[in-house]
Parts: structure tokens; C-alpha cells; sequence
């Protein structure tokens, strides 16, 4: 696993089994995390503090993954951010991609994949 | 499906009683069976049972047959006769099994028209195929049946199974088969119409056609009213010639060229003279000069003969009083060795011609049997004899005229051609205590009849009509019926709109198997419809639920895989992360369960003891991830872990779904959507209510909001089916399904008798 350094994430999920495993994973990693457990209460977070790069599910209660698209486009970020979908979902990667998601990856994900979209982000940062 | 002996046993007395029943509705002469239900029993159970029931239809068909000719013509040629007709209807049910099972099985034909038509033909017409043309081989290799009566046979055997399958195996097949949903109402829907008019059908066909018997018989027994004199009119001819001859040698004697001149035309006019002889009486005296004259003219080259009652053969008569040898007889050849023969040697005509001579009357003797018999004269003839006195006088007795007759071809000469050809009858004397039979005639194939006790057995009674024909102290009795040539053609007009009738019966039959339960039919596929769109509105949901904890699983065994790699790993952390994945299966277990229930048809599934919490639970999960991505809130009252109900889990959740379902069509998308789930008891019964955060319901919307096809919702948003079918549902549980409108918000409650109650009725 490759280390992660001077790295700010902001994690978004209902789940929080799921949300402390990923924070879990990413603070190994040695990246800072901050998590959210829905759209609004990530964009709240998004309105004070800077990140590298976020990481949100879609379906979420209290503000979904569109919503938080919406939301950062309203503060003019240029922030990557990764979409996590579930399949059998509103829309296809390449309409959430067309909202303004970088990267779209599906439940259950591929860890690789998910290095290889890091790295292609965030060269400088990712451990060799 | 296994077919027990009671089973094969009722399935043969129906095919027996439905086969006899049919036999009966042919009109006479009796080939024409325009409905032949028992094909129809044969097809439908062997569509039921498959070809296991061959036993019963074999059985079944051979009792009948057996029957139909008992007593009669029973015998060796009936045994084999019902025998083969048996294996052909078991064969025919075979075809059309072979031909339908798949359908019959799939219950296809009971849905599309096209399938439906393809059914009806195949069981009826294709496969009456079968027993017409090997039944109708059958009977005409045993000769039952003649050639040129083949192709009519075989039309109406193929007609009569034809549509008495199509009648009768949709409408056994929709009593017997195992009830499916869409048949439950559709039964009485068929079989009563079907079976109304059918019968209707058939008695104004029974009226009808007896009343165009009744105008046949009287045409028959008005034509031999008209026709009997005719036998007696030729006898009269006979009687007429016979005296002329008496007369002419009561007058002088003749030479041998006057009587063979005066006779010769009596051959040409009439028939069935065998002979016609002139025997003088010779007193013994006379007899030596007799002798020689008659050998000196040619007449005779033996003298006066008698039979040897040893050796038969032709003697010398033996001494007597008087003797009356055969002088003349014509036609000659056919009697000139006889020519001097006494017949005073026979003492019963020696007797014969004392009384013709007493009594001055013509005698005429009972039949006997002719030497010389022929097979179309027949063998009995009789002797009619004229005593004949010299000047007329009774005084001086001179000798016998005679006449031979062949009984047969004078009264076959005396009926008309038509006669002949649409007559069938016996001939009996009857002026002796004991009858003897003359002849019969008969135009149809069969065993002859040849007693009046086998006529009545074998003909109906109606159609019989007995002549008696007087003369010269003689009675006979001719019994006249109606041969099968007699009844006209037209007889069949009424069999043939009795045909198309039954075909209008078997279009009725299509079209209410194709529309009667529509309605059951569509709210079926609706009921599956509505499964489905409920189905496809969770499916994403449901995704959504099972990847989250199978991303859960996933990233757990990463972050395992992660701390494992580490130097001084926290076991701890991975003993709890691995309980994470345990208890995420659990989750996912849970999800498929709930998804399992959802899916199928329940409706025959056994009751079962079910967990109200459990049920809620499960439910629930499918629709929570729906719910929430809505932003509905959602939440669940405390449940008593111990509440318990008797039903059928997945049918009861399918109307919790249901309920949850309307819940969500009507709060997404409000601000402060909410939805309360919650069980309780109450006394015997349980109460599960959904309540949203709607108002209510409008009291004019609450009066039919559980009928069916009702719906408030967006045309394709809803069938109006739902509440309905849910309620349904409700009943068959002893439960109910109903809106509480004391409830300030929406609020439907589903009630449901505890285990405990639900067992007291039973056991009451």
C-alpha cells in the first residue's frame, strides 16, 4: 500500500462502518482525514476547510452525491472529487462524471484502482 | 399423478355412462352418433393422468360396447369387435395426449385464442382420426359393417368423437384439473353455459328428431298399409288359374297339348309355380287299361309309382283302391321322372285329397320343404289342391288339379322393387299352434332375424308392423320393418343442425375460456406486475444495501491485510474488524431473505407460525435504503420480540410493502416525509399500521380507496390494484386490512388473529 503524504481528504458516506474503515485506511496511510456522513454536512465542512481531494457515496440521505457536485461547483473548487456508486443507481459513471465527478468507482471497489486514479491525481503525493 | 384402482374404476363407469349416453342420441338406423361424449372423458383424463388411465378407457370403452350388443349379437364376433373399438379409443386418447400434453401441462391453451382453437382442433377432429378409421376397419374386416357403408361409417364415428371431444375435454379438464388461480371462477363461468346449452341443444335435438321419427314411422306404416294386400292379391292370381284349370277339366278331359297350352302362360305371368300337374283318380280296376293308354300316348313309360320307403327309389305302386298318379305336369322337365307318380302312396296327401274331395273346397297344404330348393326361390313351397268333378257336380269325383308354389319368389314377385328394397321382413305360418318359418328378407348386414321374439329385440317395436294374409284356410304373418334403405335422407338434416349446433356449443366453449375470468386473469398479471415494479423500484435500493457491506467486507479484509504487514500490529483491531465482516454477512443474509420473500408467488404456500418482528425487520431492509435515499425518515415502534401470527410470511410481506410502498408515493418529496412502522397486540388480534406524515385520506377517497382499480396516483404510476389484492390477502388470513380514519395522519392497519386464535378456530 502505497503511502500518502501531506494528504488532506474529506471521506463522505451514510454508512459509518464503511466511513471508519476508509478513514481507518487512509489515516495508515498517513493522510489526514476528516469524514462526513452526508452531502450537506460535507459541504459544511468543504465551506471552512481545504482539501485534496474528496471522496463521497451518492445515495445518502440529508444531501446526496449530486447535491455535493452541486454544492462545490457553487465554491468554485477545482478539487477532485471520487465518486463511490453502488450500481442500480439514478444515473451512469458517465452522466456522474458529466455532473463533475473525476473518477467514478463502484462498490465493492478494486484497492487498485483506486492507487491508480491516486496516482494520476496526485503524483507528488503518492509514495513510490 | 398417480391413478389409484378406485380412480381407473370411476373413470371407466364414466366413460361407460357417457358412451351409452351418447349411442343413444344416435337416431335410426343407428349409425349416426352426432356427439360421442365419451371421447371427451378418454382425452381429458388421459391429459390429466397421462397414459396410466389407458386401462380405464380400454375398460370403460369395451363394457360399453359389450353392453350395446348384449344380448343378441353377443358372441365371439362382439368380443372381438369391442374388444378392437376398445384399444382404438385408448390409441385416439394416446394421439391426442402425444399431440397436447405439452399444452395441457403449460395450461398455454387456456390463455391465448390461437392456442386454444389449436387444442379444440387437435383433440377433436385430428385425433377422432384414430378410432373412425381403425374402428370402422375393425368392423368392416368382421363384416359388421358393408363396403359401400364404409365411408358413411367412418364420417359420422370421425364426427361424433370429433366434437364430442371438443365439447367435453375443456369442460372435464376445467372440473378436474388442479385448480389455478385464474380457473377458480372461471369454472362455473364455462362449464355451467357450456353445459346448459348443450343440453338444451340436445333435447330440442331428441324432440325434433322424434318427432321426425314419428313422421317416418307413420310414412311406413301408411306405405305397408297400402302395400300388404299385395301378397294376397298374387295368391288370388294363383287362385284364379288354379280354379280355371279346375273348371276347364271339370268340363272334359284334356289332352296333354290343351293342359300344357293352357298352363304355359301361367309360368310367363306368374312366379313362383314350381309345378302345375292334373292327377285323375283311377279306381284299381281301370288301372292296367290306364297304364297302357297313357305308355301308348307317351305319357308315362313306368306306370303308376310309388317310393320305396327304403331305398327312395321310384317302384311300381303297390295295390290299392284308387290311385291319383301324375298324369300331366308342367313345366315338364322339371318333373318328368314324377310323371306316374301315386301321391295317394303319401298317406298325409292321400288325406289332403279325401278332404278336398269331401269337402268339395281347394286345400292348401302347410309348407314344406321343396326337393328341387334353389337359393333365391328358397326351400318352402306349399301345395295347393283343387278337387275336380265331373260337370262341376260333387257327385262323380274325377281327380286333383295341383299346384307346386315357391313360397319365396311368388311374394318377393308380388312386392314392388321399392318395396323390396326399403322392406325387411319374416314370413311365418301361423295357422298351426306351432309357427313355422316361411323365409325372411333382409337388406341389411347383420345376423338374420328370424323369429318375431328377435325382432322385437333387435328393432324398435314402433317400427314393426304385422300383416296377417288369409287364404284357403291358411294364416301366415308377415312382420314388416323399415330396412335401412327406408329412411330417407332428409332424416339427416336434423343431425346435421344438431352438428352445427354442437360446434356453436364448442365456439361458446373457446370464446369463455378465453374471456370468462378475464378479469382473474389480468388482476394476476397485474398482481405480478405489481410485484415486479415493486421488485424493480427496490432493486436499486436493494444494490445499493448489498454493496455497501459487501464494500464494507471488502475494506475490511484491506485493512487487515494492512495491519498484518505492520510490525507491531494492534490484534485487537483486527479481531473487531473482523467481527465487522461477520456481522456484515449477517446483513447481507438478511437482505437476500427479505428479497426471497418479496419474489415469489405465495399464495399456496402452507401457513406457518410467523414472527411479527422478524417479518417487520425483514421488510423493512428492503425498503429502508429506498427510504433514506428520499430522505423519508423512517422509524419503527418497539416490537415485542414475542408477538406471533399464523400466515404466509411472504404474502404478508408483500402487503407490508405494499403499504410501505403507498406511504412513499405519497410523502417523497414533502418537507417533513415520515414514515412509522409499528406492531402491537391488541386482545386476540395484532395490529401492524403504517403511518405517514400525510393528512389523511378525503373521506370520498377513503369509501373506495379499497377497490380495485382505484387509484388516486398518476396514470402509470399505479394499477389501483395493490390495496385491493393487499386486502385480499388480509381475508385469507381471517384478518382485515383497513385505513384508520381516527388518525390524524395516514395511518392503514393491518390486523391479524394471534397463533393462539387462529388455533381455536380450527379446532372449532
Amino acid at each position: 500500500m502505497k503511502k500518502l503524504n501531506q494528504f488532506r481528504i474529506l471521506i463522505v458516506d451514510d454508512e459509518p462502518d464503511l466511513l471508519h474503515l476508509f478513514s481507518l485506511q487512509f489515516k495508515l496511510r498517513g493522510a489526514d482525514v476528516q469524514t462526513a456522513q452526508s452531502g450537506n454536512k460535507a459541504l459544511e465542512i468543504l465551506k471552512t476547510t481545504e482539501f485534496d481531494l474528496v471522496i463521497s457515496d451518492v445515495r445518502m440521505a440529508n444531501g446526496d452525491g449530486v447535491t455535493l457536485l452541486k454544492g462545490l461547483k457553487g465554491l468554485r473548487s477545482t478539487m477532485p472529487v471520487f465518486f463511490f456508486m453502488t450500481g442500480f443507481s439514478d444515473f451512469t459513471n458517465d452522466e456522474a462524471k458529466r455532473m463533475g465527478a473525476n473518477e467514478v468507482l463502484n462498490k465493492p471497489f478494486d484497492q487498485l484502482l483506486l492507487d491508480e486514479y491516486l496516482l494520476k491525481y496526485f503524483p507528488n503525493k503518492v509514495a513510490a | 399423478m398417480a391413478v389409484n384402482f378406485g380412480q381407473q374404476f370411476l373413470i371407466s363407469i364414466l366413460y361407460l355412462v357417457t358412451g351409452w349416453l351418447g349411442l343413444h342420441l344416435a337416431i335410426p338406423p343407428g349409425y349416426a352418433t352426432a356427439v360421442f361424449p365419451a371421447t371427451g372423458v378418454a382425452m381429458a383424463f388421459i391429459l390429466l393422468f397421462g397414459p396410466r388411465v389407458a386401462p380405464a378407457i380400454f375398460v370403460g370403452s369395451f363394457a360399453m360396447n359389450l353392453l350395446n350388443s348384449w344380448p343378441e349379437q353377443f358372441g365371439m364376433a362382439s368380443l372381438i369387435a369391442a374388444s378392437g373399438i376398445a384399444l382404438g379409443a385408448v390409441l385416439q386418447a394416446l394421439a391426442g395426449w402425444l399431440l397436447l400434453r405439452k399444452q395441457a401441462q403449460s395450461n398455454v391453451w387456456q390463455r391465448d385464442a390461437r392456442a386454444v382453437v389449436g387444442f379444440l382442433l387437435m383433440c377433436g377432429p385430428l385425433a377422432s382420426l384414430v378410432n373412425a378409421s381403425w374402428s370402422v376397419g375393425i368392423l368392416y374386416s368382421l363384416g359388421k359393417i358393408p363396403l359401400d357403408e364404409v365411408a358413411k361409417n367412418w364420417l359420422f364415428w370421425w364426427i361424433g368423437d370429433a366434437v364430442g371431444a371438443m365439447v367435453f375435454t375443456p369442460l372435464l379438464l376445467a372440473i378436474f384439473e388442479k385448480p389455478i388461480r385464474e380457473w377458480t371462477h372461471r369454472k362455473t363461468l364455462l362449464v355451467v353455459p357450456s353445459l346448459v346449452l348443450f343440453s338444451m341443444l340436445t333435447f330440442f335435438y331428441v324432440l325434433i328428431s322424434q318427432h321426425l321419427n314419428e313422421k317416418i314411422r307413420n310414412e311406413f306404416h301408411q306405405r305397408v298399409k297400402n302395400n300388404a294386400h299385395l301378397v294376397s292379391s298374387y295368391l288370388q292370381r294363383y287362385e284364379i288359374a288354379l280354379a280355371g284349370l279346375q273348371h276347364a277339366l271339370e268340363n272334359r278331359i284334356l289332352t296333354r297339348e290343351e293342359f300344357a297350352s293352357y298352363v304355359e302362360p301361367l309360368h310367363v305371368r306368374l312366379s313362383g309355380i314350381q309345378s302345375l300337374q292334373w292327377n285323375p283318380r283311377v279306381l284299381h280296376k281301370d288301372r292296367a287299361k290306364i297304364e297302357r293308354e297313357a305308355q301308348k300316348l307317351g305319357l308315362m313309360n313306368k306306370g303308376f309309382l310309388e317310393r320305396d320307403p327304403k331305398s327312395e327309389s321310384l317302384i311300381p305302386a303297390t295295390e290299392r283302391a284308387e290311385y291319383f298318379p301324375i298324369l300331366y305336369a308342367e313345366p315338364a322337365s322339371r318333373v318328368a321322372e314324377l310323371i306316374g307318380y301315386d301321391i295317394a302312396s303319401v298317406p298325409s296327401r292321400r288325406e289332403t285329397v279325401e278332404r278336398a274331395w269331401k269337402t268339395a273346397t281347394a286345400i292348401v297344404s302347410p309348407p314344406f320343404d321343396l326337393i328341387q330348393n334353389h337359393s333365391f326361390y328358397g326351400k318352402k313351397g306349399f301345395v295347393w289342391t283343387f278337387p275336380v268333378f265331373a260337370n262341376g257336380s260333387r257327385k262323380h269325383f274325377l281327380g286333383i288339379v295341383i299346384g307346386v308354389f315357391r313360397i319365396q319368389e311368388f311374394v318377393m314377385s308380388s312386392l314392388g322393387e321399392s318395396m323390396i328394397d326399403e322392406w325387411n321382413f319374416i314370413l311365418t305360418d301361423t295357422t298351426a299352434s306351432q309357427s313355422e318359418f316361411l323365409f325372411a328378407h333382409s337388406n341389411d348386414p347383420g345376423p338374420k332375424i328370424t323369429t318375431y321374439e328377435q325382432l322385437k329385440a333387435n328393432v324398435n317395436p314402433t317400427y314393426i308392423s304385422s300383416n296377417v294374409i288369409h287364404f284357403a284356410g291358411r294364416t301366415w304373418m308377415m312382420d314388416i320393418y323399415p330396412s335401412k334403405k327406408f329412411f330417407p335422407g332428409h332424416d339427416l338434416t336434423a343431425l346435421f343442425i344438431f352438428v352445427i349446433g354442437l360446434i356453436l356449443v364448442v365456439l361458446l366453449e373457446s370464446l369463455l375460456i378465453l374471456t370468462a375470468g378475464r378479469t382473474d386473469l389480468i388482476e394476476l398479471k397485474l398482481v405480478q406486475s405489481e410485484r415486479m415494479k415493486a421488485l424493480g423500484e427496490m432493486a436499486g435500493g436493494i444494490a445499493h444495501e448489498v454493496n455497501n457491506p459487501l464494500a464494507i467486507i471488502s475494506q475490511s479484509a484491506i485493512l487487515i491485510k494492512t495491519l498484518l504487514t505492520q510490525n507491531n500490529f494492534d490484534s485487537k483491531q483486527i479481531v473487531s474488524t473482523a467481527q465487522l465482516i461477520e456481522t456484515t454477512t449477517h446483513r447481507i443474509a438478511k437482505i437476500i431473505k427479505g428479497l426471497r420473500t418479496i419474489a415469489r408467488d405465495a399464495e399456496n404456500d402452507p401457513m406457518e407460525v410467523v414472527n411479527i418482528d422478524q417479518l417487520v425487520d425483514e421488510t423493512l431492509e428492503l425498503c429502508r435504503s429506498r427510504l433514506k435515499a428520499h430522505a423519508i425518515e423512517l422509524s419503527v415502534g418497539n416490537i415485542s420480540p414475542n408477538l406471533t401470527a399464523s400466515g404466509r410470511r411472504a404474502q404478508l410481506s408483500q402487503v407490508l410493502i405494499n403499504l410501505l410502498n403507498n406511504a412513499f408515493d405519497a410523502v417523497q418529496g414533502k418537507p417533513g416525509a415520515r414514515v412509522e412502522v409499528n406492531a402491537i397486540r391488541h386482545h386476540d388480534t395484532i395490529e401492524i399500521s403504517v403511518t405517514d406524515s400525510g393528512l389523511g385520506v378525503a373521506d370520498a377517497v377513503a369509501d373506495k380507496i379499497m377497490e380495485p382499480f382505484f387509484t388516486t396516483k398518476e396514470v402509470g404510476k399505479g394499477t389501483g390494484l395493490g390495496l385491493s389484492i393487499a386486502q385480499g390477502i388480509m381475508r385469507s388470513h381471517n384478518g382485515t386490512l383497513s385505513l384508520d380514519r381516527t388518525s390524524k395522519n395516514t395511518r392503514f392497519v393491518m390486523r391479524i388473529p394471534t397463533v393462539k386464535e387462529n388455533k381455536q378456530k380450527k379446532a372449532a
